[in-house]
């Protein structure tokens, strides 16, 4: 398959997780200060990745796309929410390329936008009953339980790094990190959750927790080199965003590894004031360093190899179904994580 | 006193002696960094799921009330109805998975003919085969830190050649977590040639730790060389 292609269907399966998405929002007030802004985000035009992930999955396992429509609407609703949440926490300026939810509204009321899609996502969780049985239905559920949990323990995780200057960090916390903020809401639960409905709950999960774990790494460090070297229009979010809200990248954390005393000083010095005192010429010196010290390139490459062993896995455990579009989809994802340049 | 840099090496490469060639890839180098960055992650992983797995654990113990459930008899039937229900559930879905497999391994052997000619006999203790399964079972339950013996007998109805046999087993799995390591289970003799029409009683000894949890267990005895011999071993542990 032509990445095109697969472009075009994580698009289309995209579109069919929104609509879905639309028919759960209420039709009532308040409006202007919630309802309308709910649908804010989805509509900006995601890439649909985790609804992606899950509906192809199930497909490849032998389900329908009617099976995995509302574990994918749940999927994005919950992704959605975590971004509105995510921007206030990290203080962001845009988000696919306009103003973040709480710089166009304030932030309580993205808060509260973000809480509300929260509280929705359990609509359609709820009707997998019908869809898919009560037993299956209450799996999925624990799975996103799980998804939510781990993912709210990253996010602890990397937050609490930035209130402390936590500068000893290691690419094992990194791996951390990002297993629990990313992988799992990311990759790993959209696949299990997949090949549990097209399965009926036969297979076992278990199995697709490194396929997950690999792909989710390597898309979160391909991702935050983007924001470092990409083009702001293409990528959505400002450039060197990351090295501004300083957050625990795979390259910071390199640098903190492998500059001098003198420069490690000057970026914790750099760290520990607030977000609006930091000054944009010492974020480019950082960002001078990590091009200096090989941090970026390292990063690409350890997201190579990681989606390198994403591919292994997935010959692994999804070789011996039937071929179809959807079992190819998912191997272009990875091919395309492997022969990504930037 | 000066400070020695720490900058990048690379670019202090000496590039003296034979012409540098800008195609040359340290293939060891990229193997050896991605086999670490990869294990890395892996052990990550598995570190992490284990904490989900003690926590939830936690969490379980922490919301049973021991006491409360046995001071009321009907909740505590209620329990005892609901987890005999998700255990049969699961014992079951366990079984008809195994079925299903036994029978594509069937359906794939019977394709290949009927060339190999081992076969377990059922022992005293023994169940009639249903789809090509043996049942080996005691005649009770079976308390935590005894030990029971059963006895089956393995038969080759081959007309020429001698049949090798080297029986492997499975841990003995319960509802949920539960699990009892395989070294509980002891097969005498473990491994043995058979001649034509040759005849042969083997004996199971299950010794129990004294920390098994009540429940019922099943464990898979199977022969290396032949798929066909499948033994389910299925015994209910009581305190």
């Amino acid at each position: 398959m032509e990445v095109a292609q697969m472009k075009s269907r994580l698009k289309y399966f995209g579109a069919f997780t929104l609509e879905g998405l639309h028919s759960f929002i209420p039709e009532k007030e308040p409006k202007k200060y919630l309802y309308d802004l709910l649908v804010d985000y989805p509509n900006r035009g995601g890439k649909g990745f985790r609804p992606g992930l899950c509906i192809a999955s199930c497909k490849a396992f032998g389900g329908t796309l009617k099976q995995a429509k509302y574990s994918a609407i749940a999927l994005e609703m919950l992704h959605n929410a975590f971004l509105i949440h995510d921007d206030v926490e990290d203080e962001s300026f845009s988000r696919r390329g306009r103003p973040t939810m709480h710089e166009s509204s304030s932030r309580a009321i993205a808060i509260n936008v973000g809480d509300m899609l929260n509280a929705l996502s359990l609509s359609p969780l709820w009707r997998n009953k019908e869809l898919l049985g009560e037993k299956l239905a209450q799996r999925i559920f624990l799975e996103i339980q799980h998804m939510v949990t781990e993912s709210a323990e990253g996010q602890a995780l990397e937050l609490g790094w930035r209130q402390d200057n936590v500068c000893n960090l290691s690419e094992d916390d990194y791996l951390r990190m990002i297993l629990k903020k990313t992988c799992w809401y990311t990759c790993i639960q959209p696949i299990r959750i997949g090949a549990l409905i097209g399965t009926g709950g036969v297979v076992r999960p278990d199995s697709f927790n490194r396929l997950g774990y690999f792909m989710g790494a390597a898309f979160q460090i391909q991702d935050d080199v983007l924001n470092l070297i990409g083009e702001e229009s293409a990528y959505g979010k400002e450039i060197g965003g990351d090295i501004i809200e300083c957050k625990r990248t795979l390259m910071l954390i390199h640098l903190f590894n492998h500059c001098s005393s003198k420069e490690l000083s000057f970026i914790k010095d750099y760290m520990a004031v607030s977000i609006l005192e930091r000054k944009l010429t010492d974020a480019s010196t950082i960002m001078d360093w990590m091009h200096r010290y090989g941090s970026i390139e390292h990063a690409k490459e350890t997201s190579k190899y990681l989606a390198g062993a994403a591919l292994k896995e997935f010959y692994t455990h999804f070789s011996h179904l039937p071929d179809s579009e959807d079992k190819k989809f998912l191997e272009t994802i990875i091919m395309y994580m492997i022969n990504r340049e930037y | 006193m000066a400070e020695a840099k720490k900058g990048p090496q690379n670019k202090k490469r000496s590039t003296r002696g034979k012409a540098r060639d800008d195609s040359w890839i340290d293939t060891d180098r990229v193997v050896n960094k991605a086999q670490k960055i990869v294990n890395s992650a892996v052990n990550v992983l598995e570190e992490e799921i284990a904490a989900g797995i003690l926590a939830a654990k936690k969490i379980e113990k922490k919301l049973i009330d021991v006491d409360e459930i046995r001071s009321d008899p009907d909740a505590l039937m209620n329990r005892i109805r609901r987890d005999s229900h998700e255990l049969l559930d699961l014992f079951i879905d366990g079984f008809a998975s195994i079925t299903s497999q036994l029978n594509s391994v069937m359906e794939e052997l019977k394709k290949n003919g009927e060339e190999h000619g081992k076969k377990s006999k059922p022992g005293p203790e023994s169940r009639p085969a249903a789809a090509g399964v043996s049942f080996l079972e005691p005649d009770g339950p079976v308390k935590a830190g005894e030990q029971v013996s059963l006895s089956m007998s393995m038969f080759n109805d081959e007309l020429k050649e001698t049949q090798k046999i080297e029986l492997r087993k499975s841990d003995l799995i319960g509802s949920g977590e539960l699990k009892i390591h395989q070294r509980a289970i002891a097969i005498s003799p473990r491994s043995m040639s058979l001649k034509p029409n040759q005849e042969r009683s083997v004996e199971v000894t299950i010794k129990l730790p004294g920390n098994s949890l009540p429940g019922l267990y099943n464990a898979f005895i199977t022969d290396r060389y032949d798929p066909r011999i499948r033994i389910l071993l299925s015994l209910k542990v009581t305190k």
